[in-house]
């Protein structure tokens, strides 16, 4: 048995989206404290959003990451369209997928070669990694760079994109726009399996007992597609609700360590259900649906249908690159430009809700608007709130099993446990619910 | 005579962010000179993939703001091969600027034969304002220099 007492405290968490800190306390060789700690401000788009008009979220809400500005727009559309009974469909509906590709596909890759795969080969910096793997890295930037040029091209410009409108676009790109893209493609599909290929000869730590029957895993399912629009809420072990009812199955909490709220599936803290969303949830819950070229890969690269080791998480990312990249070649080649770029959509006094798969899981949105287009409530929960609790959970876990190791090693093994998530705290801490006490 | 190699001009910076747009507005007015054997690009967000944007034999000047420093529109120029730009250490999506992607390019063995960054200083970044005079004025010094070196071969800035 190990004894063992210590403080591991990383003050500011590197290659991770905003800014946090970790602290893990050990006494006497039994994990007394784990915290992720989320000081970043918190940045109030929810309150915002009050009093705007119902046209408005799909922009103001882009503006939360720079990173996964679709998810946030398509999240916010797809609540605000319900309200009103709007489905876009046939062309509109593809483009919206493809623009989505297009953000998997820059995240993803971002992820992968410059904020995770650096822990893998005990280097600082994707910097470090080009020196040691220039061709590889190339292809990994001509990678980000196809991903940006489908945000530009649809979106109209590679970050926050301003093409984006409720019922659809503004302006629909025509046929010779979208294969104009073709070229690039067909090269990142080789990139793509390059980088999967790579990432697969990495050594993979794990973390003991990590059940799948212990830990449920959250994310949008659809009768025929791998999910990132549309879809049910489903986990593994039994959940399966439409958007309005997820929203009030999850119950978020506040902790005094963080600006970022947590959350749990099914009543309030403590005895809720805790969950994760992201690849590893998405892979479980829709692996039979991708085509057998990545099912192939998959199992080339070691991926089984069910995988809980997050630090292995980087492999399903890659396998979602390149599925992002067969699904945009997919919509490009059958593309015929809609008839009209948006469908109207009124205002409508209602609720709407909305969960669509942002890179790092399920982005939910909820609207309440009133007769003349007012937001009268907004409610908002990025995939990383959500994941506060099973990142937590991992560091606990990890540490007990893992007090052998040098204070430097196990520091940094829990900074990578962290990173397994691709958290962005930008994204988390628009949550903070504060009152202010005044003392005459 | 040969004709000089190409010249990339990269604008780095947000339209919409008074002076921070001072990179895309000296592309603009460049655009307008029509000038041969001259290619600009504008990149309003990411940075990331700058090593990929231009090749090993043309010359690059790369224009963006500076941070204020008590002399608006005072320009700076930095010779990107012969400087190293950032320090070794973590680079995340937060911190991947100019220079960590140029050291990326360096890395790569993709620098160009000739590589210049000139930093204009800012003097407001607020929403949706315009330049200010100063930084416009320098602008057109911009303009003119790059201009200059367009068309000659050797020229000292």
């Amino acid at each position: 048995m190990t004894h063992k007492t210590l403080n591991l405290k990383v003050p500011t968490l590197t290659r991770v989206e905003g800014e946090g800190a970790m602290h893990v306390t050990v006494h006497d060789g039994d994990v007394t404290d784990v915290r992720l700690e989320i000081y970043e401000p918190p940045r109030l788009f929810e309150a915002f959003l009050r009093g705007r008009k119902y046209t408005e979220p799909v922009d103001i809400t882009a503006r939360i990451c720079g990173i996964c500005p679709v998810a946030y727009q398509m999240s916010a559309a797809h609540a605000i369209e319900s309200i009103a009974g709007i489905r876009p469909s046939g062309a509109i509906r593809e483009l919206r997928r493809l623009l989505y590709c297009g953000e998997w596909i820059e995240s993803h890759v971002l992820h992968m070669a410059f904020l995770h795969a650096p822990d893998f080969l005990g280097v600082d910096s994707g910097i470090d990694i080009a020196h040691l793997h220039p061709e590889l890295m190339q292809q990994v930037l001509h990678l980000k760079k196809t991903g940006n040029r489908i945000l530009e091209v649809i979106g109209g410009r590679p970050i926050h994109p301003v093409n984006v409108r409720l019922g659809g676009f503004y302006r629909a790109p025509t046929q010779a726009e979208l294969r104009a893209l073709s070229p690039d493609l067909e090269r990142a599909h080789d990139g793509a399996v390059a980088l999967l290929r790579w990432v697969a000869t990495f050594d993979y730590p794990s973390i003991p007992d990590r059940l799948v029957s212990r830990t449920e895993y959250v994310s949008l399912r659809h009768g025929s597609e791998y999910p990132l629009n549309e879809g049910r809420i489903v986990s593994n072990l039994g959940l399966d609700v439409d958007a309005a009812t997820f929203g009030e199955r999850v119950h978020e909490y506040q902790v005094a360590h963080s600006t970022a709220l947590h959350a749990v599936v099914d009543t309030d803290r403590g005895r809720g259900r805790h969950y994760q969303t992201g690849p590893l949830a998405r892979w479980m819950n829709n692996a039979d649906l991708v085509p057998a070229s990545i099912r192939a890969l998959a199992e080339e690269v070691g991926v089984a249908e069910v995988e809980t080791n997050p630090f292995r998480s980087i492999l399903v990312r890659g396998l979602e690159t390149l599925w992002a990249i067969e699904e945009a070649q997919r919509i490009i080649a059958g593309y015929r430009p809609p008839l009209a770029p948006a469908m109207k959509v009124p205002a409508v006094a209602g609720v709407g809700h909305g969960c669509t798969e942002a890179p790092r899981g399920v982005l939910y949105h909820r609207y309440q608007i009133d007769a003349a287009g007012t937001i009268i409530d907004a409610v908002i929960m990025p995939p990383t709130s959500q994941n506060l609790d099973a990142i937590e959970t991992d560091l606990r876990d990890f540490v007990a099993s893992h007090l052998d190791l040098d204070d430097h090693t196990l520091g940094h093994r829990c900074e990578q446990v962290i990173r397994n998530y691709d958290p962005c705290i930008s994204c988390a801490t628009h949550f903070l619910r504060f009152s202010i006490e005044r003392v005459p | 005579m040969c004709p000089p190699p190409r010249l990339v001009l990269i604008g780095i910076g947000n339209r919409d962010r008074g002076d921070d747009a001072v990179g895309p507005v000296v592309c603009d007015l460049m655009i307008e000179r029509s000038l041969p054997g001259l290619d600009t690009i504008v990149l309003e967000g990411s940075v990331l993939d700058l090593p990929i944007r231009w090749s090993a034999d043309d010359r690059v000047v790369i224009v963006d703001a500076a941070a204020p420093a008590g002399e608006p529109g005072s320009i700076t120029r930095i010779d990107g091969l012969a400087t190293r730009l950032v320090a070794p250490g973590a680079v995340s999506t937060h911190a991947i600027d100019v220079g960590a992607a140029i050291e990326l390019a360096r890395a790569l063995d993709r620098l160009p034969i000739e590589l210049t960054i000139i930093g204009v200083e800012g003097e407001t970044f607020e929403f949706g304002a315009p330049l200010t005079p100063a930084v416009q004025r320098a602008a057109g010094r911009v303009v003119a220099s790059v201009s200059r070196r367009a068309v000659r071969p050797a020229d000292d800035w």
